[in-house]
This record gives C-alpha cells, structure tokens and sequence, in this order.
C-alpha cells in the first residue's frame, strides 16, 4: 500500500481538487483507492457527496480501539473509498497530543488498511502542525501543489528546509505546479525557471481553468464530467509521473 | 511509511462484475414484483435513478466430486473482453457450509469477516481444467488445497440480464444499488436442458450506508408478492436444471454381521464393489475426472482381493468363471492410470519449480498424447462385449433379486468374525514376516512384493472394517496406510524414474530440443532421489508398523476371538502373540542395528 499526502503549508492551491482527480484516476486504473479527507472544511467530502460526518468524531477516530475500515463509505466511483471529513477534525492537534507517540498515529491507523487497499491519498488541511507531523510520517510520497508565485516558492523552500531538519524516515517530495496562467508573464517565469533551481519538481502541471472549478457544482470529479478536457488529461499526466516517481507496490 | 505489501487485495478485480457479492439480500418477484410496478412503489419513499441494461453469461466450475460445494464455496467465469474473470467466494445460501450470513453479522461490514471467506480472483485467457493451470496467485493457491489433483469442469451456466437501479439521498450520493435479474439455467453437459429462474431483486448494500439498506429492505418487506430467497444463484440454478449434489465416496459402506456366514460378506463385498465400478463408467467414457479411472481400478483390485479370499467358498460356482475378466479389467486401466499418476506427478513438480513449464512442455504434450491414446483404448475395452458380457454375468449374479446360486455362495462358510480375524491375522503375518527380511541389500523388488502383502491387508482390514469400533479398527487401517504410503512412494519413484528416462528417449528420437531432454533428466534424478529417500525411511516406518504397541493393538482387536491355534513356528513370528515377540528395541532382521 502507498500513501500519498497532498500537501501544503498555503491555503487555496487546489490540494482538494488534486487530491480527488488523483485518487478517482487511481480508483479507475483498477487500484483499490482509498481517500481520507483530513480536512475539516470537507471539500473532498463535498465533491464525493458524502456527508461529513465521523460518529464519535476524531476523538474516537484517533483512539485507534476501532479500525478505520467502520467510518469508510464507498463512493459512487468503483474501487474508491472516503474516509469522510469531521468539523472535529479541527481539534486534531489536541487530540494527537493526548495520545502515546503522536507523530506515529496516522501510520499505525492506516496499517491495517494495507490489505484492502492498494492507495491511500490523504486530502489535508493547510498548516503546518502536529497533524502534518503525523501525515509527513504516514506518507510515501507528499505532493504539494505549488502556484507559480514568489510567495509559494518560498513557502515550498520552507517546507523542504522543515522536512530536512526532521530525522527518522523521510517521504519523498513531490512538486508540482497548479493553477497555471501561462498568460501571466509570472507564472510564464517562474514555471521556465523551476528545473533549473528545483530539479525535483514534477514536469506535469495543471492549468487554471473553469472545467476543474466546475466539480464544485458537478460534484464529481474531471473525469466523470469532462473526461478528455485539457485539465483531466494534466491530471492523468500527473498520475503518470506520480507513481513513475513514487510507484505503487 | 513500512506498511507491508497488501496481501490478497482483488485490485484487478475492479470491474470484473461479480454474482451474490456479500451482504446482499435477494427477493424472488412474484406477481406483485414486477420492475414496471415496484420501481414506483420504490420512489414514493427515495430517489432513484435507472442504469443501463446489461447481460452477463456465468458459469459454476466444480470437481466430479463437488469438492467446491462441499467446502461451501463457488468457483465462477464470466466473460468480459476476451478474457475470463473467474472468482472464487463463498456460497451465499444459507445452511450450506460456506454460508457468509453468520461472519458478515459479525464483523457488520460488506466486507465479510475471516480472512479465508475473503474471494479470490483472477483473469485469465484460457479456462484451466485443474487448479494448477491457473497463474501463481491466492486463487490458485485455495483452489489447490481444496481440489487437489480433481479436475474443474462446468456443472452450470446461466444467462442473465439486468436492469439496475441507484437509490440516492439527498446529496444525490448512492447509497443502495437495486438489480432486477432474469436468469435462464443451462446444463453445460445436456444442451437441452434449459431452466428459467424468474424474476429476483437484488439489494446491493454501499459500505457506509447500511441504515438505507434496512430501511430499503423495510420497505421492500410492506410489499406483498416478493419474497426473500435463501439460496444463492448457483443453487437456484443447480436446481433449475436438476442437478444433484452427489456425495462421493470411495470407501467401503458394507456393513457386516459378525454371525453371519462368511459367504454373505462375499455377496455384499462384491454387490458394492460392482456397483462402484458401473458408477465410475460414465466418468471414465467422458473423461470427467482421472479419479473415475482410479476408482473403477480399486474397485476392480479388491474385488480379485476378495475373490482370492474366498476361492476355496466360490470354487466351482459361477462366480469363478468371472474371474478372468475382472483380471482383464485391471489389465485394461493400468496404462491410463499410470500415465495419470505421470501428469499428476508432474503438475506437482511444475507447481514447485513455475521456471520449468517452458522446458517440460514437450513432456507434458507427450504424456499427454499417450494418454489420450490409451484413455480411447480403455473406452474401446468398456465398449466392447467383453465388458458387456461380463458386466451382464455379474449383474445377473449380484443384482437383487439374487438367485440360487448367489444364495448359496452367502449361505455357505463359517462364521464371519472369527474367520474374518483369523484371515487378517495371517496377511499381517505374512507382512511382517516379509518385512523383517528386508534389509539395506535387499533388491528393490522386494519392497514391491511387501508392498502388495500390505496392500492385501489393507483390503482386508477394509472388507471386514464394520465388524470391529471404528475407534479399535482406524489406528490399525492408519498404521499400515502409513508403511504403504512409504513402500507406494518408493515404488512409484522407482516406476517413474525408469519410464521417464523411456519418454527422454522418444523425446530424443521426436528431435525435442535439448532443454527439454535437460529437464527431463532433472525429473529423473528428482525420482531417483525420491526413491532413496523413501528407501531410506523403510526401516523406520516399518519399525514403527511392528512396533509392540501396534502388535497388542492387532491382538486386542483381532487374537481375542476365537482364533485357530498357530503353528508353534509361526507363534513364534506371530506378531498378535505379543509375550513371545522379541524385546522393544532389540534388533531384529532386516533392522539396521
């Protein structure tokens, strides 16, 4: 099983949108998928038309007595599982800190998972806290959606210095850009820039465009209302080179 | 993150459409159940929205034998995109052993509960006829355990169509999916027989919405004209077409009376026996299974068994006169069964060692030729008159009512039980008489002739087995199965190693390339090694099938009754007279000190 984090420390990127079309091409590639919407906004939740709603709430959740496998609801995509979004989510530091070995809790909570589920996409709330500890140790791979400015270039040496200075095993970094305006002489920029300075970055790249917004009134992902629009098949590209990169077992 | 590789996951499963998924309730429509009237009466309370239309051909695999069945499970195909999909779960119905009601209630989860109820799932090109054919994998792996060296053939199919329907909440999430089904039954043996299943729903539970699934079913309970069915589609449609699950067994079901004359066991001994061989015709004629081959040939084996015990009863009867054709019968099977035993060897090796397929191909289609060759010939023998002629002989004989002749032979003889003890006292006799003589020089022959002494005993502790509790009589059948395993294994290796070098030869002669000769060779060193190891093991085996716990275990059993004295030379070698048996442990002949 591998998980994959969809990550950001900015708000706003299109963590959620990213973290739905991976994990619906990932469902339709015949993987057995597994989307845990971390994030107490519940807009993977949304998009999915799955209440957000966790009985017992986070507290229960992360207490670990019960396998996660009881709070899954199959989506209305084959082979695509959500773990849905809480409001209580929100109290997620607190509730980690309660517990033994904090930063361990989201790995041996999705352990046993392993045998059902061939990926996990872990959809989470931008922050950088105790909860993101957590999902950077969980994660194989974390894929961080980046807008090509010059504030979330810097945001991502942050986070790059951030995980450099943590010991213990480390999950590979997975950069891409999202959003992109090739109009704006910026993005145009910034973007030509990026394989020079940032080698790592991954060469598919999302551009902004209304199709991704309309999951928001389809409440779908791309490919089950706008299959072969230029946004789904940069989804698709991305998919590719993500598990090029980071490869499923 | 260290999470290990998730072991038996069915990722390639997606897709792969699959009959009486778990959780699932199905009702049978009535009148009142038609689609037309009951998808309105369904969305007076709930959303629906209609799926395309689609149909579906199954079909259920199972062993002659109804290995799957009986182990509660099913093994499907179905067809989609030029391969085979073919998953194996548990059966649905309830009250048959695989019933997945009582685990799923459990766990509360569609999922299902233990490990082993989980399916397993494959796609392959080709329809395997037995389990090793299949690819490296958990369905393989199952299906092996359970079906052994029996071969999987079609015991139904059915054509479905579907219509299927989401139930959505206000989110317009599905979270209840209904299917209409029609299903027509087919036997894959009869192509006339054909059965229509009428009408069922089919409601299909989404994990994480189990409360719409009750009250769907709630709803669906207010309905009159529908009803819950218990049995799975398989059943249904086993049932449809008239199929019935036939227990098969190989064993000995006489049950004999231990004052009755010692004729009577004869006649019914041999009524069973020929009756086991009619059975096992039809499977031989179609080639369902190679057991059919090897039960008719045990069936033939004890039936000289029996013949051989009793000549001095049926001496001058017409019994006698069959005799030679029963030896015929033998004669006829053995080349087919051999060559089973090769390919069945073989398979176990391929299973063992995937890399040698390749260059144990042109074996396999040689053996494979041959025994096609000889399987026709064994069809030609059970087509001629021969069989015909002595099949009518012992019909007239044995089929009740039974005449004079056949009343006589069970009239005649002394009493069953003490002569039974005194017979099987004396092939035990003769077993560790000749088994004691055996040593590390002995030739290879030798182990073979023991070999058929214990196989006569083994016969004989079968023939007179419900004559004794099954607790006193078992140990003694699992001791001298065990030294036949060992002396059978031997003898096998042996057969084998020398038939194997004659296939590398007609291989060579055929122009096979050289990597098949290679493997060839490799089998046969394997068979020479098998043969040693095996012969390395005799004396303990034997050792412990001589063994002063085994000798009283016989005493108490068969010395207790009233027995004919012993010769003072045979007491003395007599291993039911336990007293005058040499000391535990103190070597004797044969035995490596």
């Amino acid at each position: 099983m591998k998980v994959y984090a969809v990550y950001s420390i900015k708000g706003g990127v299109g963590k959620t949108a990213t973290a739905v079309n991976l994990a619906d091409l990932s469902a339709r590639s015949g993987l057995q998928t597994l989307l845990w919407d971390l994030d107490p906004q519940a807009a993977a939740s949304f998009y999915l038309r799955v209440k957000p709603k966790v009985r017992g709430g986070v507290a229960k959740l992360l207490r670990g007595r019960r396998r996660l496998d009881r709070w899954l609801r199959a989506s209305d995509i084959e082979g695509l599982a959500l773990l849905p979004a809480d409001f209580s989510y929100r109290h997620m530091d607190l509730e980690l800190q309660a517990g033994k070995k904090p930063r361990r809790r989201l790995a041996r909570l999705l352990e046993p998972l392993a045998k059902r589920f061939d990926v996990v996409f872990l959809d989470c709330p931008p922050s950088i806290s105790l909860a993101s500890e957590s999902v950077f140790r969980a994660a194989d791979a974390v894929v961080t959606p980046l807008v090509p400015t010059p504030l979330s270039m810097r945001t991502h040496v942050q986070l790059l210095k951030h995980l450099g200075c943590r010991g213990g095993k480390q999950a590979r970094v997975l950069p891409f850009f999202n959003l992109v305006d090739r109009r704006k002489k910026l993005h145009r920029a910034i973007q030509d820039a990026a394989p020079i300075e940032h080698p790592d970055f991954l060469e598919s790249w999302i551009p902004y465009s209304s199709t991704v917004e309309r999951m928001g009134t389809e409440r779908a992902p791309l490919s089950a209302f706008a299959p072969r629009t230029h946004p789904a098949l940069a989804y698709a590209a991305l998919w590719d080179e993500i598990q090029k990169r980071v490869p499923v077992d | 993150m260290g999470i290990r590789k998730g072991e038996g996951r069915e990722s390639a499963a997606r897709g792969a459409w699959r009959p009486d998924a778990p959780g699932e309730a199905v009702f049978s429509l009535g009148r009142g159940g038609a689609p037309r009237s009951l998808v309105p009466f369904l969305r007076a309370e709930a959303t629906l929205r209609a799926l395309p239309r689609e149909s579906h051909t199954l079909v259920y695999y199972d062993t002659f034998d109804w290995r799957l069945h009986r182990a509660g499970l099913r093994l499907t195909s179905h067809e989609e995109n030029g391969l085979t999909a073919l998953w194996l779960q548990r059966s649905a119905s309830p009250g048959e052993p695989g019933d997945a009601s009582r685990s799923r209630a459990r766990s509360g989860s569609a999922k299902g509960g233990a490990g082993r109820g989980r399916p397993a799932f494959a796609r392959v090109a080709k329809l395997p006829s037995f389990a090793s054919d299949l690819p490296e994998g958990r369905l393989r792996r199952r299906l092996e355990r359970i079906t052994d060296v029996r071969r999987l053939h079609p015991v139904v199919r059915i054509d479905l169509s579907r219509r299927g329907y989401r139930v959505l909440d206000d989110e317009q999430k599905t979270v209840v999916k209904l299917v209409f089904e029609r299903a027509v039954a087919r036997d894959p043996a009869v192509p006339g027989i054909a059965a229509e299943l009428g009408g069922t729903l089919r409601v299909v539970p989404v994990a994480g919405y189990r409360k719409a699934h009750a009250a769907t079913l709630r709803r669906l309970g207010e309905r009159p004209g529908i009803a819950p069915i218990g049995a799975d589609l398989a059943s249904r449609a086993l049932a449809a077409i008239g199929r019935e699950v036939v227990a098969h067994r190989s064993e000995l079901r006489s049950e004999l009376d231990a004052r009755s004359p010692a004729g009577a066991a004869f006649l019914s001994l041999h009524r069973e026996l020929f009756a086991t061989m009619r059975d096992n015709v039809r499977g031989i004629r179609e080639d369902l299974d190679p057991e059919h081959v090897h039960d008719f040939r045990v069936a033939v084996r004890r039936t000289r068994s029996l013949y051989r015990l009793y000549r001095d009863l049926i001496a001058g009867t017409a019994f006698e006169a069959l005799l030679p054709g029963f030896k015929w019968l033998g004669r006829v099977t053995n080349p087919t069964r051999d060559l089973d035993v090769h390919l069945i060897e073989l398979r176990e090796q391929l299973a063992k060692r995937p890399e040698e397929r390749d260059a144990l191909l042109p074996l396999e289609a040689l053996l494979r030729e041959k025994r096609r060759v000889e399987w026709e010939r064994l069809v030609e023998a059970l087509d001629s008159s021969t069989w015909a002629e002595l099949e009518a002989a012992a019909a007239e004989l044995l089929d009740p009512p039974s005449g004079p002749e056949a009343d006589r032979v069970a009239a005649s003889g002394p009493p069953l039980g003490p002569w039974a003890s005194d017979r099987i006292v004396r092939a035990l006799r003769r077993v560790a008489r000749h088994g004691r003589r055996i040593s590390d020089d002995s030739p290879g022959e030798k182990l073979h002739e023991l070999r058929l002494d214990a196989k006569r005993l083994r016969y004989l502790l079968e023939f007179f087995r419900s004559l004794h509790p099954a607790e006193e009589i078992d140990p003694l059948l699992k001791s001298i199965k065990r030294l036949q395993q060992n002396l059978g294994r031997f003898n096998d290796a042996r057969v084998q190693s020398r038939s194997l070098r004659e296939l590398g030869r007609e291989l060579a002669a055929q122009g096979s390339h050289g990597d098949a000769l290679l493997a060839v060779g490799r089998l046969v060193e394997r068979a020479e090694r098998r043969r040693e190891r095996e012969r390395a093991r005799f004396h303990e085996r034997f050792r412990r099938f001589d063994s002063r716990t085994q000798r009283e275990r016989f005493r108490r059993v068969f010395a207790a009754g009233e027995r004919p004295a012993a010769t003072p030379s045979e007491a003395a070698r007599d291993p039911a007279a336990g007293p005058t048996r040499p000391a535990e442990g103190a070597p004797q002949r044969g035995e490596r000190a």
